[in-house]
């Protein structure tokens, strides 16, 4: 072992020198993210309801690939490569794990599984229940020790509505928080920090969180790796779809992005530009996208510069709730209800 | 791999000799092997689109070490005996084989997992 090793000597030390220096550039992180283009899962593999109705086309979300802390090697390639987008931490990474964004991520993802289930259902006609809790999606790290985790459900604050006195409490005044942990209800007294910035905050971000609590419509939901709650409109539109006797695809791929409330509103996403060349590499015909104002920065305003620049036949097609969508696929492939 | 062949090596060689060939023969295929596949798993964010030709590229670049794998095993084998009854470049061969199948199984089941 020790002859060979040594008669290789040099050749050993040059794949040392070769490793540390990969290592170096592949383990190193630099303090940007990026965005680069995914894939479009079949929602069929991924919410099967049991009234299913057969279709000939498909309905896909569209993920794309976040890097939340990026090596050097990737900075290096992202510059070159214009199909990714880089950009620098925000101010707010400074206090946060990161880490958590995919903990938040994933819960986010949960939270339009079910809004798409209760906008959708609601549709049809078929009965569904649900809750909305207000709910830590973030903690801060100035946020005070040993208090609020993600996912607890936070029931009031000083005993009242969470969402309204949130705002109503002063810089540096300690407010009571009452949340519910694993069914547990747990009392917090939380201070509102004066940061460097100028703005006052607990350090937690609380937002809506959806469970429905009973439904007629027996579904499932598979687990995969996909987090955020950008497929809102398209698990929407695919349910939608399962549920009524019409099939709208009309045989198409169709695909699309845009978060989805309880009442079928579309909001806004992030990534649209490799979104659409995702989906345009993936041969999709037909691609929602969220239209909700004339600014440069609008995801179809966005949508259409990146798709002037591909060649493609995706059909962009701009909507601002559900009603919107299936309107378009109704006027193409006929009512959802006709038989 | 021709168990006629490997089987006269086990019977040839110390448990030991063998252990320290397969040793030493590993430290290079590793070193190789970690300094194609750290870089390339980091470009692969970047380009999940095309994730099958990297996965091709992996393969066929695991491959082709094995090849250099086997070589190093029977060079460090040497240094304690040489056999005339054993053919070490029919054993070189089927090993390489062996060893290539075996990643591309691997590759095959890590491809599906993602997928």
């Amino acid at each position: 072992m020790k002859i060979v090793i040594y008669r290789h000597k040099i050749l050993l030390g040059i794949l040392i020198v070769l490793l540390i220096s990969v290592s170096l550039i592949s383990f190193i992180k630099d303090e940007y993210s990026l965005v680069a283009p995914g894939y479009n899962d079949n929602i069929s593999t991924i919410i099967t309801v049991d009234i299913g109705n057969e279709t000939t086309g498909s309905f896909h979300t569209t993920s794309v690939i976040v890097v939340n802390e990026v090596s050097l090697l990737q900075r290096f390639i992202a510059d070159l490569e214009h199909k990714v987008t880089l950009r620098e931490h925000p101010e707010y990474y400074d206090y946060i794990d990161i880490d958590d964004l995919e903990v938040m991520g994933y819960q986010m993802k949960d939270d339009s599984f079910a809004t798409s289930l209760v906008s959708a259902i609601t549709k049809t006609g078929y009965s569904i229940t649900y809750e909305t809790y207000a709910t830590v999606y973030l903690t801060y790290t100035y946020l005070d020790e040993d208090t609020l985790q993600i996912g607890d459900k936070v029931i009031s604050i000083n005993g009242l509505e969470p969402h309204e006195e949130y705002s109503e409490v002063g810089c540096n005044e300690i407010a009571t928080f009452i949340v519910l942990r694993d069914d547990v209800e747990l009392i917090f007294d939380i201070t509102k920090h004066d940061l460097d910035n100028g703005t006052c905050a607990f350090g937690a971000y609380i937002k809506d969180y959806t469970e429905i609590t009973a439904t007629e419509i027996e579904y499932n939901i598979a687990k995969n790796n996909t987090g955020g709650p950008s497929g809102g409109l398209m698990q929407s539109l695919y349910i939608f779809n399962q549920l009524t006797p019409n099939d709208m695809t009309g045989g198409l791929m169709i695909a699309g992005t845009g978060t989805i409330n309880v009442d079928g509103n579309v909001g806004k996403i992030g990534g649209i530009e490799q979104k659409i060349i995702t989906s345009a590499m993936n041969n999709i015909d037909i691609f929602f996208v969220p239209y909700l104002s004339d600014s440069d920065t609008d995801n179809y305003i966005e949508a259409l510069r990146v798709l002037e620049t591909l060649d493609t036949d995706m059909i962009l097609v701009p909507v601002e709730s559900l009603d919107d969508a299936i309107a378009y696929l109704e006027s193409r492939f006929g009512g959802a209800f006709n038989e | 791999m021709s168990n006629f062949e490997i089987s006269k090596i086990f019977k040839a060689y110390k448990p030991l000799e063998i252990l320290k060939s397969f040793l030493t023969a590993l430290i290079f295929y590793l070193l190789l092997g970690a300094i194609f596949l750290i870089p390339i798993i980091q470009v692969i964010y970047l380009y999940v689109p095309y994730m099958v030709y990297f996965f091709l590229a992996i393969y066929t670049f695991l491959a082709f070490t094995s090849v250099y794998f086997n070589k190093i095993f029977i060079k460090t084998l040497h240094t304690y005996n040489i056999y005339d009854k054993i053919n070490y470049d029919k054993f070189k061969t089927n090993s390489s084989v062996v060893i290539t199948a075996i990643i591309f199984i691997v590759m095959a089941i890590i491809y599906i997992y993602i997928h």
